[in-house]
């Protein structure tokens, strides 16, 4: 309530009595009193800029960039290459490299960015929260030879393996990628690795979201698949590790590995390109019912490699679709004791990673 | 600027005439009610408190945009088992020449969408999406001397059918899209879609799997004047 309303003594205009004089001081000061003034007293575009003490619309901005920077050639340091899952039994690395390189898991290190100090952002319902990344793939390094990781599917003679061959050849078809995603803090401010959540599980949102820690049981095919309706993957980036085939024969599928930032190195065939600077970014309206819970910090994550997959039996259509977390190595030529052949199919290998670059905004809709 | 208070002196001993109060508060009420404006106003005097959600714009979020199942099918040669080649078992689904959306390719189809009122303003719009290619089928097709053309997909933001942003053709096997735009915008209900096309079909099959694409996220800001 602002607006004010005395009593006029016109046109009565009779003896002034002090009760009716002292009560339109009280209407007054009961109009005026602390926070009383609203849109009422205030005329239409009476507000300017210099009247608002908050940003209207970004609430919290934080920004991070790990500073690791690396000269044409170089091999990023053992911290800064992120192992597969098949290789470290590892389901997911937070991206904690620092400038040097090196595995440095304080606060603003790496990609751990706090958010509005050690006082952490407050919400309100509806707010949204906007988190961009910008991430240089250096290189990948495969740890098999690539005529053993990619299946020559253009080619009928490397089908079966070759000559004499038991098994075909090869993994796959560059089916599987690294997935990198923002994981969220909202438990204290000392941002400690094992208190970052999705979305969701750290309370801002509601869904179930894509989280390589919650996989369970035995490593699998089917056992460590999310497909993509079931879950959501709002949140995740691609890391690509495959470019393309370049020819019918079984000697020149185009990987992009140990291009350590020249376009011609590698020690393998077909080594491909520079480094690539990608990007991501995940936008959430923070949930209505969000109480005090406040945003201390944002990290970036990764897991790998991911496999394309379709989670229905048999063939056919219409037919779901996913990925799955390879657990197994690429060793298609291995056999038991007896020489018998043991082939595994899987992929392994690191993902080499340089400078990275993470932001937050926390735009209000009070404001916005 | 605001009308300030100039009051009316009362002096001591004044026989007054009551109706000089009501001219002296007159000139107050007409100012506190609904008067004041920044010139009143002490600076900073306005947090998060006083101001009305959305009063300086609106977001609008479309999340986990993914290929239909209804139109996702299983590839005819990179299937299941040694039989066709895959030796992980694993089955690659997606988008297929022949039938929706792509059908002959060339042409724009949508996947995401976003109607909503907008005030006078600017419009901010975010569309990030993972996709992935299989390129195995670049440049020959499996076990035939058929070529076929590398693929690429591309996309589309537009407002009420008019396009306001294009990418550039992507070409990479697996890649996340991560592209905005800003645009002014009148009052009024507008519809933001993403459209993704496909080239058109030179010397492929139906059976080949074209194009799976997920984890698409709409993003769509009005910032009001």
């Amino acid at each position: 309530m602002a607006q004010v309303k005395p009593k006029n003594f016109y046109p009565t205009n009779g003896p002034t009595d002090s009760a009716e004089v002292n009560a339109n001081y009280t209407a007054f000061q009961g109009s005026l009193g602390t926070g009383d003034i609203n849109q009422q007293n205030v005329r239409s575009e009476g507000v300017d800029l210099r009247q608002l003490s908050n940003r209207p619309i970004e609430k919290y901005v934080a920004q991070l960039r790990n500073g690791y920077l690396l000269s044409i050639g170089a091999v990023p340091a053992v911290d800064a290459r992120y192992q597969s899952f098949s290789l470290s039994g590892i389901k997911e690395y937070p991206i904690n490299h620092d400038n040097t390189g090196t595995t440095n898991t304080g606060v603003n290190k790496g990609t751990k960015l706090r958010i509005n100090g050690t006082a952490g952002a407050e919400f309100d319902g509806d707010d949204f929260i906007s988190v961009n990344w910008n991430l240089n793939l250096w290189a990948n390094y495969i740890h098999t030879p690539m005529a053993e990781l990619v299946t020559a599917i253009i080619d009928s003679n490397t089908k079966d393996g070759g000559s004499g061959a038991t098994y075909p050849y090869g993994s796959g078809i560059g089916e599987w990628c690294f997935i990198v995603y923002p994981k969220y803090n909202t438990v204290s401010n000392a941002l400690n690795d094992s208190d970052f959540k999705t979305a969701e599980a750290a309370g801002l949102v509601t869904g179930v979201y894509f989280d390589p820690s919650t996989l369970t049981g035995t490593p699998g095919l089917l056992t460590y698949y999310r497909g993509f309706d079931a879950f959501n993957w709002d949140h995740t980036m691609v890391v690509p590790s495959v470019f393309v085939s370049a020819g019918t024969a079984n000697n020149s599928p185009f990987l992009m590995v140990n291009s350590n930032g020249t376009t011609i190195g590698g020690s393998l065939n077909g080594a491909l390109g520079g480094p690539q600077m990608l990007n991501g970014s995940h936008h959430i309206k923070v949930k209505n019912n969000i109480g005090s819970t406040k945003l201390y910090g944002v990290q970036l994550y990764i897991s790998g490699f991911w496999r394309m997959h379709g989670n229905t039996t048999g063939t056919g259509s219409p037919m779901n679709c996913g990925m799955f977390l390879e657990p197994d190595i690429c060793n298609p030529s291995r056999v038991n004791t007896d020489g018998d052949p043991i082939p595994l199919y899987g992929v392994d290998g690191e993902c080499g990673l340089e400078r990275i670059q993470i932001d937050c905004t926390v735009y209000s809709t009070r404001g916005a | 600027m605001a009308y300030r208070w100039n009051k009316n002196t009362i002096e001591n001993k004044d026989i007054v005439e009551s109706r000089e109060f009501d001219q002296a508060h007159n000139e107050f009420v007409s100012l506190i009610n609904g008067g004041m404006d920044r010139e009143n106003l002490p600076i900073e005097c306005v947090g998060y408190p006083e101001m009305k959600k959305q009063s300086f714009g609106k977001a609008h979020l479309s999340g986990n945009v993914f290929t239909p199942i209804a139109y996702a099918d299983q590839d005819g040669v990179y299937g299941t088992g040694f039989s066709n080649n895959n030796t992980r078992g694993n089955r690659i689904v997606g988008l297929r020449y022949g039938q929706d959306p792509i059908n002959e390719g060339d042409s724009f189809f949508e996947v995401a969408t976003n109607s909503f009122d907008c005030q006078e303003g600017m419009l901010h719009i975010h569309w990030k999406c993972n996709a992935y290619m299989p390129f195995y089928y670049a440049f020959w097709q499996a076990y035939t001397s058929n070529t076929v053309a590398r693929k690429r997909y591309q996309w589309k933001i537009n407002i009420d059918g008019v396009t306001v942003y294009d990418s550039s053709a992507i070409c990479q096997s697996f890649f996340t899209t991560n592209i905005a735009t800003m645009i002014p915008i009148s009052a009024g209900n507008h519809k933001v879609s993403v459209s993704l096309r496909y080239p058109a079909r030179g010397d492929d099959a139906d059976n080949q799997v074209l194009l799976q694409y997920w984890g698409g996220n709409l993003f769509c800001h009005n910032l009001y004047r």
